[in-house]
């Protein structure tokens, strides 16, 4: 606790730990356990024990412990705790080479500490939001949980095989492949991640994800078509299962789809286009649940467990914090993309 | 001097056959009739009822599992021949389906094979209730005149399962199947299956080196490794060698069990897997600041966001327990009002609880507030009792902070005391382990991965080598062990604890100068009591105070009478002050349990008791112990008297007489005045502020030395040097002392007691 920590003294007697007894070798105990035949420094019990191997140190002396005075978890060290504050962790790196790990590993560690350290950061500073998973928004219709994941197993399948099948239907700009890669990239991390600690990693993905945020907000028409090619590619999945041998077919039928795809496209720029006339305020928090719920979601699948940690708990234990929480998460809540959704509805229809 | 205190005991060393008589541990040495061979238990060969059952043609330790399974369909009891029950058949048919009954063949041929047998079941493998009867259908205990003895490690665990059995069988609890706990015995005649606590299986193995009543001995429950299971594993290791006929099962919980094939010379092992389903373990990123706080947030965060199912809360102690279980409802109260969130009960759960609200963990989760609502929920904040020794169905969240209050023993200062330290590994995967006992689940361990690996021991230290162990080595004294160096214990203490053990006793005149238990320790033994307070109480008639020293020794027997609660800390000590006596902690203490037993307070007990903060649970109780010593103390034939309450010395006799226990626990004030040393051990320590003594007071007795940062002691009485040298001259011998302010001081008072003697000659 440093300086401004409560200072506490102690008088320590002068032998605390009764020596004088421990040492003194002619006191009625030590006589009798000779006379029995025991030597200073022999374990009791029976000779040539045949479970002696699992004797521990316990078995010469009497067990140590710590006292502990305040409730600090397992683990916790007083003054050890922020090492990182005093800039101990920036040598964490050059101990690690000395010890001779790979130059990878180290910059993976300090990669994973920095990241670490900004989340605690963060939630320090503002705290952190929870966000409630509301489904996926596909096109304008929502996807429920469960087949999202179906989908996204199918995905991680033959996605490949897709790409590779209908580069002409599809209008490949830079950027849709940049968002496919990512996208690619997010579930591949996430099937990773279900299995593995859900501790850490998490922190990397968020960033990635503010990135896409950002991205969005910046180029807000470009996310409508974007998602059309989502739906693109996930309807040329569906039947990617299917086709093989009705080839001929399956490519009129793409085609007329295409047109239909086309059509509306057209018709949501146009809508958006109103839509941001009608009411610019209105977009960017739609976006914002939008992009949330995304994330929420990626969360929820990847640690659906709540991490005990506690950078990742906005509220202190007292009860205004408590109470302050729950005002968020129904403020949150009123945000949620399904209900948002059916309102902007209503006004485009409007 | 020392000779005076055995002056008042009547005690011959010839076997006393009326004191044996009455003694209930020998019982079974009298209802033999002439045939000192045949240890009867009442049936002679078959039934009592006369009538031959399936059971006659069975062959001893030569049955199969098809045998049995013919005997239990009926249609008449096997065992007392009455019509079998439909209850009965409804059970046998829940039976069939545990764990362990796939494995009874297996079972029977290991048994029949070996002496001894390692078992290994985990919880709710239902070996605890099925191996008995396993057992009894093979060894067939009535024809031999013997029983089958099934040890627990608690009373309570030891009557509920002997009630149970004796549903499973249709008889009659106190018949056939029996239990027997200190100062209570459910057994009869016809016992031929006795649960029973492993205390009091050792409590007859004092009397009854060869353990001639059973034919089968059953530790249950061994990975306690409890202090009693401990010392009749070595017994029993032993007593195989010349009872040939004797059988041992010793059953646990853990796969430990390794060490204790390897202790039992590579005894066969049984394994029966347990239901289990995966657990998921989750630990925190970083160390937790404040565990108790993040434990209560882990909970609130379960029951916002995980799916139904019930939480498992491990805390250290009662107050913690309690403290936590109030904030969590208050918390979701809050959730519950502000973000619909599903209702949630709360159960505290440790020792001390009262049976009536133990049994509330088993309530099923409260209903949600509304058809398909959010989920209720249960939470159970519990000690590590919950860890292995009870099965609650339906926790699927197990939050493990990883500490528990565990006793430790420092041989050197001669402090025991209970403090919270990290579990063991273990210990943390069986807590975790609760998780998975009706579906898949999750545990939330408050550390990290790396303090796991760590800051954690692999296993759980057992009792004996965190415990004083005066009371055992008495125990083992009568037992009629006199190697004690060379016992083959599973877990050999440490050599300094075992020379205390042995000191004290020798100063307390339990043995003598050889190491031979003297007529005084012999006695001791027979009190189910720390060797010092066997030893005050024996010694109190002397000072003319038995009566009184009765209720004291009860009323430190058992937990803190004064309630002290946080909101009304100033009342509870006014109220304490209503009973506070100037010369100390033992006096008040004695001031209230005789208020409490006044007519006044009797009218009412239970208001009484709160109005005046103190515990009705904690003088129940010492009322109970002391109607229970007061047995023993006139099975023994020790006076009980008083000095009359008027006589000036009625409180001097008292405080004489605590130090005829405790004169190995005083302190004297040191040159500065404001801390105590202790004598002989020179800790330096403060008297505990809960104390009504002054500080004027040069010596003082204690009751307990608290090892916090700051060292107290408390329950503290004023005493005086002359008493010391006067009641405990061996231990007082100044020669033994180091050089110091103590040993001036008492040697100052040693003149002038010498002066004050020789100026009596004088006169004479």
């Amino acid at each position: 606790m440093g300086l401004a920590g409560q200072k506490r003294r102690n008088k320590i007697g002068a032998d605390p730990n009764n020596t004088a007894w421990a040492k003194s070798k002619d006191n009625y105990g030590h006589r009798l356990l000779a006379k029995s035949g025991w030597q200073p420094g022999q374990f009791l019990g029976a000779e040539n024990a045949n479970h002696s191997d699992h004797y521990t140190a316990a078995n010469a002396s009497h067990i140590r412990v710590v006292l502990r005075e305040d409730n600090a978890g397992l683990g916790m060290q007083r003054g050890k705790s922020n090492a990182e504050t005093f800039g101990l962790s920036t040598l964490s790196g050059i101990f690690g080479r000395l010890n001779g790990k790979s130059e990878a590993e180290v910059q993976k560690q300090s990669d994973l500490q920095r990241d670490l350290e900004l989340q605690t950061y963060q939630s320090r500073k503002w705290g952190t939001l929870n966000f409630v998973y509301g489904g996926l928004l596909v096109g304008d219709k929502m996807e429920e949980k469960k087949k999202l994941e179906q989908l996204q197993a199918e995905a991680n399948g033959n996605k490949r095989k897709a790409e590779d099948e209908a580069p002409a239907v599809e209008a490949a700009s830079s950027k849709k492949r940049k968002h496919t890669s990512e996208a690619e990239s997010a579930s591949s991390s996430n099937s990773d991640e279900s299995e593995a600690e859900p501790v850490p990693v998490p922190v990397k993905e968020k960033k990635q994800k503010k990135k896409s945020k950002k991205e969005a907000a910046t180029e807000n028409t470009e996310e409508a078509s974007e998602r059309v090619s989502k739906k693109e590619r996930k309807e040329k999945r569906k039947k990617d299962g299917k086709s093989g041998d009705s080839d001929e077919k399956a490519l009129a039928k793409q085609e007329k789809r295409a047109r239909k795809e086309e059509r509306r496209k057209r018709k949501e720029e146009k809508r958006l286009r109103k839509e941001a006339k009608g009411k610019t305020s209105s977009q960017p928090s739609r976006d914002q649940s939008s992009d949330s719920s995304s994330d929420e979601d990626e969360r929820s699948s990847t640690a659906p467990t709540p991490n005990p940690q506690p950078a990742a708990m906005s509220f202190g234990g007292t009860r205004h914090a408590v109470r302050q929480r729950y005002i968020q998460q129904k403020r949150q809540a009123g945000m949620n993309p399904q209900a948002m959704a059916e309102i902007l509805m209503l006004k485009a229809t409007a | 001097m020392a000779e005076s205190r055995f002056k008042r005991q009547k005690v011959s060393d010839e076997p006393n056959p009326a004191a044996d008589k009455a003694n209930p541990y020998l019982a079974h040495m009298h209802n033999d009739g002439d045939d000192a061979g045949d240890y009867s238990n009442g049936y002679s060969n078959g039934n009592a009822n006369g009538a031959s059952t399936i059971l006659d043609t069975f062959k001893r330790h030569g049955t199969s599992a098809m045998d049995a399974k013919k005997a239990e369909d009926g249609p008449s009891n096997p065992f007392n021949g009455n019509q079998l029950s439909e209850r009965y058949f409804s059970i046998l048919k829940t039976r069939r389906d545990l764990p362990v009954h796939a494995q009874r063949q297996e079972f029977l041929e290991l048994y029949q094979k070996s002496q001894i047998l390692v078992f290994v079941g985990e919880t709710g493998s239902g070996k605890t209730t099925q191996i008995p009867q396993f057992v009894l259908y093979d060894d067939l205990p009535q024809q031999q005149g013997k029983m089958v003895a099934c040890t627990q490690p608690r009373r309570v665990a030891a009557m509920s399962v002997a009630q149970r059995v004796a549903q499973e069988m249709d008889v009659t609890l106190g018949e056939e199947v029996g239990y027997s706990i200190r100062f209570e015995d459910m057994t009869g005649p016809k016992t031929i299956m006795k649960y029973m606590t492993d205390g009091m299986l050792l409590r007859e193995a004092m009397n009854d080196h060869d353990m001639k009543r059973y034919s089968t001995i059953i530790l249950d429950e061994a990975h306690e490794r409890t202090l009693a299971t401990d010392i009749l594993m070595g017994l029993l290791k032993e007593v195989v060698k010349r009872r040939p006929d004797l059988k041992i099962i010793i059953m646990s919980a853990t796969l430990d069990a390794q060490k204790f094939q390897k202790y039992f010379l590579n005894a066969p092992l049984l394994a029966v897997p347990g239901r289990t389903h995966p657990v998921e373990i989750f630990y925190t990123a970083e160390p937790e600041r404040d565990y108790v706080e993040a434990a209560i947030r882990t909970v609130l965060q379960i029951h916002a966001t995980e799916p139904e199912g019930d939480i498992l809360l491990f805390l250290t102690g009662e107050e913690e327990i309690e403290d936590a279980c109030r904030k969590i409802s208050l918390e979701t109260d809050d959730m519950i009002r502000e973000a619909d969130a599903g209702p949630l009960k709360c159960y505290p759960l440790y020792g001390s609880l009262p049976p009536h609200q133990q049994q509330k963990i088993f309530d099923p989760a409260p209903k949600p507030f509304k058809q398909g609502g959010r989920p209720g929920r249960k939470v159970i904040v519990s000690t590590n009792i919950a860890e292995t020794s009870l099965t609650i169905d339906g926790i699927v969240y197990v939050v493990d902070p990883g500490f528990s209050k565990q006793k430790v023993y420092n041989p050197r200062i001669r402090v025991e005391s209970l403090l919270v330290s990290p579990i063991s590994k273990a210990s943390a995967q069986q807590r975790a382990g609760r998780a998975g006992r009706t579906r898949p689940g999750k545990a939330f361990r408050l550390y990290t991965e790396g303090a796991f690996k760590k800051e954690l021991i692999d296993q759980s230290y057992p009792e004996i080598l965190r415990s004083n162990l005066a009371s055992t080595v008495l125990e083992l004294k009568k037992l009629g062990i006199d190697d004690l160096v060379h016992f083959d214990l599973m877990d050999p203490p440490a050599p300094e604890t075992l020379m205390r053990a042995l000191e004290e006793l020798n100063y307390l005149a339990c043995l003598d100068d050889e190491g031979e238990l003297t007529s005084l320790g012999s006695l001791a033994s027979n009190f189910p009591l720390d060797p010092a307070l066997a030893v005050m109480l024996i010694s109190s008639p002397e000072f003319y105070c038995s009566n009184e020293m009765l209720s004291m020794t009860a009323l430190i027997s058992v937990p803190q009478v004064f309630v002290r609660p946080a909101a009304a800390r100033k009342r509870a000590d006014e109220m304490k002050d209503l009973f506070a006596h100037e010369d100390g902690d033992h006096l008040t203490m004695l001031n209230v349990y005789h208020a409490f037993k006044s007519p006044a307070a009797q009218e009412n007990p239970k208001q009484w008791c709160h109005d005046h903060f103190l515990s009705f649970r904690a003088l129940q109780q010492a009322d109970n112990v002391r109607m229970q010593l007061k047995r023993i103390m006139e099975r023994e034939e020790i006076e009980l008297v008083s000095t009359p309450f008027e006589d000036k010395k009625y409180y001097e006799n008292i405080r004489r007489a605590l130090c005829a226990g405790f004169f190995m626990q005083v302190a004297k004030k040191d040159t500065s005045g404001k801390n105590y040393q202790t004598v002989k051990d020179n800790q330096s320590v403060l008297l505990h502020p809960s104390t009504v003594l002054g500080q004027d007071s040069e010596w003082v007795l204690y009751n307990e030395f608290v090892l916090t940062s700051k060292n107290y002691i408390r329950t503290v009485t004023a005493v005086k040097p002359e008493w010391l040298l006067d009641i405990a001259p061996m231990y007082y011998d100044l020669d033994s002392f180091q050089k110091g302010d103590i040993k001036t001081a008492l040697q100052r008072t040693a003149d002038r007691m010498k002066r004050r003697e020789a100026m009596a000659k004088g006169k004479r």
